[in-house]
């Protein structure tokens, strides 16, 4: 419903004080102009939320999957946009009923069977999914009224703290889009002034100066304002922890023991977590999220931040295996002993920890050959299905990616070293000491995921900006890299500023943007979905009012996967909240 | 009789002068007068003064204006590039051997000043990031906590150096999850220590309280009676530990209370009324938004990270609006670190309440400046640039709150303790230092017996709050 409408129908249902509340929440940007329901309108989201889930999920045993869980590509909402309908559609007895009637959860007038008529009406609509607008009048107004019995209180519209806000069981929903007049970064080629990009289903359908609007695209003005892709964040854990220190409920980043390959992100990331919601309102609009600890972490998940299930979210729920390589001095589990055990005892232990997982891959290896064995001839043995061995095969055959999280130059260099002995397909994860080997890395062609531009430098004779200038170093020997926070989730939001630093200290400004948009994408082998804007890639957008690395830039407008996201999230709700407590 | 008197006084002093060399030595006479030419000046308090000079002189700022006449002041040109204050950092725990006395609840009897060590690098690292003060403070473990020390950043020099003259003593205070550490198991056979709730939390500062009233009655009784020269009196016996309290009390000593969540500020704003004190600043805060009001009410600064959040339960609820909320609330809002390594970069932290409630330019930067040096009581000397104050200075390559400025030169009381150019100069030869000294003949590894033991860590930076490292290696 648009929000003119909803003052209107407010005004029809006498609640001066609903008009209020939603004037005042009102923000000008125009930000949703194109969202079926107005911005005040969090119990209409609810509602369609309800009715969504009261028709037995999504995949409907009278309606076909809507989305397959290992694709790509998802439709949900279903439900019409115009649930919450236009008060021009009343009937005119509707406008009579005074506020008092709604307040008590009274009821429209109607006769039960004309209510079970019009549900029935509704539900053949999901089904047919043709839109009939003038039939969900009188159910709709039920289930709107009965909402506003269920949650009216003394504030109106004023968010309860604690109430899951409105992103967490909405949908949102592709449609077709033009974003105009806006300055293009498309981040793969030059620059456009004034351009237009036009998306539909989900996708960049074109990009460019001359770039003309299709009929019933909804458009927003960029006048003034910049695009870019939306960023990646190639090292996290988001969605696997919402409490780090004292909720061990919400952490579900590192199982027990050390060997854990089929410990996989994807189950473990809360779509709901308010983490999500947060770091998109910036700009970051998929990251990796990647299980902890142990040697064999588990598999990292490639992730958009949106959805309303993990699959959903995901782009590519199995991406890359993750392997803390086992170092002398911190080991590759996560207890570091009081005592500094002697260097001899470390190494032993640290060769003994590879060894683990050498076996490992090669007992997957193996096992793969027998299950591929038996497939072609069943007169073989036939190999038991292994959990732990089964998802190991594709990683050992060089097919994915595996990712080693090694910071120090003997272990980067252990793990490539490791790698190409596995005939593994390494991506090097944290790279602290990567700058001092980059001539080395570009000779192995072994791209880095740079995490600590913001770290302390760990040696006391560092010089102070090592850290700084890493990327700076890996960019001007070649070297493949990508920079990440590398934080477990509630500070994902600040990867441009990582990418902002390497720029201050020798990274040239355009590579820095790079980093955080196109060179993540090819290192993690989305680059043909992600990563710059060019037509037939996803659209995952994001509008400004500057520099997208800059500290005093907004973000105007989000796109993720050609849906537009409000930029709401538990953040701005309490500071909405809040800001006007006096 | 008094000119004789004042004869000896003289000559003792100058006795003492010749053999304490040092006092004439160093000081203010051998810093070099200083002419920054050219700048974009960015006063703070007055405004931003485009292309002009900056003298200093004898350690102080002496003049700021076009077109200074050098002098014979060394010239450095800054054409292109924007001067600012020194950053000042109300909560920091670098250069300290020890942070929190955790085994007792109520601690002020200890003191910063006895664990400071001037080797820390890390004040190298936050002097290249534009910081010059630091408010060190003690962690927040305990309730009442010890007795914090205010420190310029004269990296290289002995401690007592670094001292800030005449800064106002304070004291830490904690409430919420740390003093009750409800994160931390006892050791077996150890009884949980008082308190395990913010009930008991408030009962410790107000036992505490309740003490140092009576003890300060005591003191006073005595002091009266010496007063009107009573006979047989006896001293009361002196308590170390509710002296400080006595001193925050007389408002002699500023309380820098660590807190988070909205009740637990209101608690400590009643109970320091109720003993006729004012809290002095209100350190993380995080939850200030919501009680921003009653913040300002009090007269409490504030003093919070930019967008640290969902680290520990009581930080769920933190928003990054929280600077711009309280600042137009009233409050004296600072930005913090509170970690050594974000101390590096609290430019691009107190840039962030541009994006996040639209903070002005100006508003922004007395976020590091002008405001953490009033919350020390410090404003008169440094916090923003005007004639008087102390030359604590630093050039940057662009505007501070640009995420792609870096800082060129830092000066403290008018001395450069950091340049770019010198540090980038001498790497070629720290380099070779360290290969020579690598292969010296003590740091080759024997030939021979038991093998060396893994060098331990050095002291991990500390982060008293807000980190959450996971499970990573």
């Amino acid at each position: 419903m648009r929000a003119g409408t909803r003052r209107r129908w407010d005004q029809e249902m006498g609640r001066p004080e609903a008009m209020a509340m939603a004037r005042n929440s009102e923000v000008g940007s125009g930000e949703f102009a194109a969202s079926p329901c107005g911005k005040a309108a969090s119990r209409c989201e609810n509602l369609k939320r309800d009715f969504r889930e009261s028709r037995a999920g999504v995949n409907h045993p009278s309606q076909p999957a809507r989305f397959s869980p290992l694709s790509d590509s998802f439709q949900v909402g279903s439900l019409p946009e115009n649930l919450c309908m236009r008060s021009s559609q009343l009937p005119q007895g509707l406008t009579s009923l005074k506020a008092s009637q709604v307040e008590k959860g009274g009821l429209p007038p109607l006769g039960f069977r004309y209510r079970q008529f019009q549900f029935s009406r509704l539900i053949r609509f999901q089904q047919e999914g043709v839109a009939k607008p003038s039939s969900l009048v009188f159910p709709a107004l039920f289930l709107v009224s009965l909402t506003f019995f269920l949650f009216s209180s003394n504030s109106g519209f004023a968010q309860q703290i604690g109430e899951p806000t409105r992103q967490h069981g909405v949908s949102f929903s592709r449609g077709l889009y033009a974003i105009r007049n806006a300055h293009i970064v498309t981040v793969s080629g030059p620059d456009i002034d004034n351009g237009t990009i036009v998306i539909r289903d989900g996708k960049i359908e074109a990009v460019g100066a001359g770039v003309s609007v299709p009929s019933g695209a909804q458009t927003i003005d960029a006048r003034g304002l910049w695009v870019y892709p939306g960023m990646i964040d190639a090292a996290t854990s988001m969605g696997l922890v919402e409490v780090g220190q004292g909720a061990s409920g919400t952490v579900d980043t590192a199982e027990v023991g050390d060997l854990n390959p089929n410990a996989k992100a994807i189950n473990g990331i809360n779509p709901h977590s308010a983490h999500i919601a947060v770091t998109r309102v910036d700009g970051v609009t998929s990251a990796v999220s990647m299980p902890l600890g142990g040697l064999i972490s588990g598999q990292a998940a490639i992730v958009n931040l949106v959805g309303t299930s993990p699959l959903e979210m995901a782009v590519v729920p199995y991406a890359a295996l993750v392997i803390n390589y086992p170092r002398a001095g911190g080991g590759g589990g996560f207890f570091v002993p009081d005592q500094p055990p002697n260097l001899t005892e470390a190494l032993a232990q640290a060769n003994r920890q590879l060894e683990q997982i050498r076996k490992m891959l090669r007992d997957a290896e193996v096992y793969g050959r027998a299950q591929e064995a038996y497939a072609k001839d069943k007169t073989l043995p036939r190999a038991d299905q292994n959990v732990l061995l089964e998802p190991l095969v594709p990683y050992v055959r060089g097919d994915r990616p595996v990712i080693f999280r090694a910071d120090r130059e003997t272990d980067i260099r252990g793990a490539i070293r490791f790698a190409e002995e596995m005939k593994l397909k390494p991506i090097i994860l944290g790279g602290d000491d990567a700058g001092k080997i980059a001539t080395f890395l570009k000779e192995k062609n072994v791209p880095v995921i740079l995490t600590g531009i913001l770290d302390l430098p760990s040696r006391e004779d560092d010089f102070y900006d090592a850290l700084y200038e890493n990327a700076a170093k890996l960019q001007q020997a070649g070297v493949r890299f990508c920079i990440s926070s590398g934080d477990s989730g509630a500070n994902v939001r600040n990867l441009p500023f990582y990418a902002g630093m390497a720029a201050a200290f020798g990274l040239p400004k355009a590579e820095a943007l790079k980093a955080v948009t196109l060179y993540p994408a090819q290192i993690i082998n989305v680059v043909d979905r992600l990563g710059s804007i060019e037509a037939g890639k996803m659209a995952n957008l994001v509008v400004t009012d500057g520099d997208l690395l800059e500290t005093r830039t907004h973000v105007r407008h989000l796109f993720i996967d050609g849906r537009q996201i409000p930029l709401h999230s538990r953040h701005t709700d309490l500071n909405d909240a809040f800001k006007n407590r006096r | 009789m008094m000119s004789r008197l004042f004869i000896h006084f003289l000559t003792c002093s100058l006795i003492a002068g010749f053999l304490l060399p040092e006092t004439f030595a160093q000081g203010r006479a051998s810093t070099p007068d200083t002419l920054i030419r050219n700048a974009t000046v960015l006063t703070v308090t007055r405004g931003t003064l485009p292309n002009a000079d900056l003298l200093i002189r004898n350690g102080k700022i002496a003049a700021v204006g076009k077109n200074l006449n050098a002098g014979n002041a060394r010239v450095i040109n800054a054409t292109g590039k924007y001067l600012m204050p020194g950053i000042v950092d109300c909560h920091s725990h670098s250069m300290l051997d020890a942070i929190n006395e955790g085994s007792l609840s109520v601690t002020s009897m200890t003191r910063m000043n006895d664990v400071l060590n001037p080797n820390d690098v890390d004040l190298y690292r936050a002097l290249a990031g534009g910081v010059t003060v630091l408010n060190l403070l003690h962690g927040s473990a305990n309730a009442i906590g010890g007795q914090n020390t205010v420190v310029k950043i004269k990296y290289g020099r002995p401690v007592k150096e670094f001292l800030f003259p005449g800064a106002m003593p304070g004291i830490k205070f904690a409430l919420g999850e740390n003093p009750k550490r409800s994160s931390f198991n006892p050791q077996p056979g150890q009884q949980r220590r008082y308190p395990a709730t913010r009930m008991g939390v408030e009962e410790v500062i107000r036992e505490a309280f309740t003490r140092a009233r009576d003890y300060k009655k005591t003191w006073d009784e005595y002091r009266a009676g010496l007063a009107r020269r009573d006979q047989n009196l006896i001293p009361p016996r002196r308590d170390l530990q509710l002296e400080p309290l006595v001193e925050v009390m007389e408002g002699k000593r500023y309380v820098h209370a660590h807190c988070y969540r909205a009740d637990e500020i209101l608690m400590l704003i009643s109970l320091a009324n109720e003993f006729g004190f004012k809290i002095k600043t209100f350190q993380h805060t995080l939850e200030g938004y919501k009680v921003a009001k009653e913040i300002a009410q009090h007269g409490a600064g504030a003093s919070i990270f930019a967008d640290n959040w969902a680290y520990k339960i009581e930080a769920y609820d933190a928003i990054p609006y929280n600077a711009a909320i309280m600042t137009r609330a009233g409050v004296n809002v600072s930005m913090n670190s509170d970690s050594d390594e974000r101390a590096r970069r609290l430019n691009i932290e107190a840039a962030k309440a541009m994006r996040y409630g639209d903070l002005s330019e100006e508003e922004t930067l007395k976020l590091i400046t002008w405001n953490p040096a009033w919350q020390l009581g410090i404003h008169d000397r440094v916090g923003s640039i005007e004639v008087g104050k102390d030359a604590d200075l630093a050039i940057w390559t662009g505007h501070p709150l640009s995420v792609y400025s870096r800082v060129e030169t830092t000066f403290v009381d008018g001395e450069i303790f950091f340049d770019r150019q010198k540090d980038l100069a001498r790497r070629a030869d720290l380099l070779k230092e360290r290969a020579q000294l690598e292969q010296a003949e003590p740091n080759r590894p024997p030939s021979g017996g038991a093998s060396p033991a893994t060098p331990r860590r050095r002291r991990p930076t500390n982060h008293d709050d807000d980190i959450w490292e996971g499970e990573q290696p």
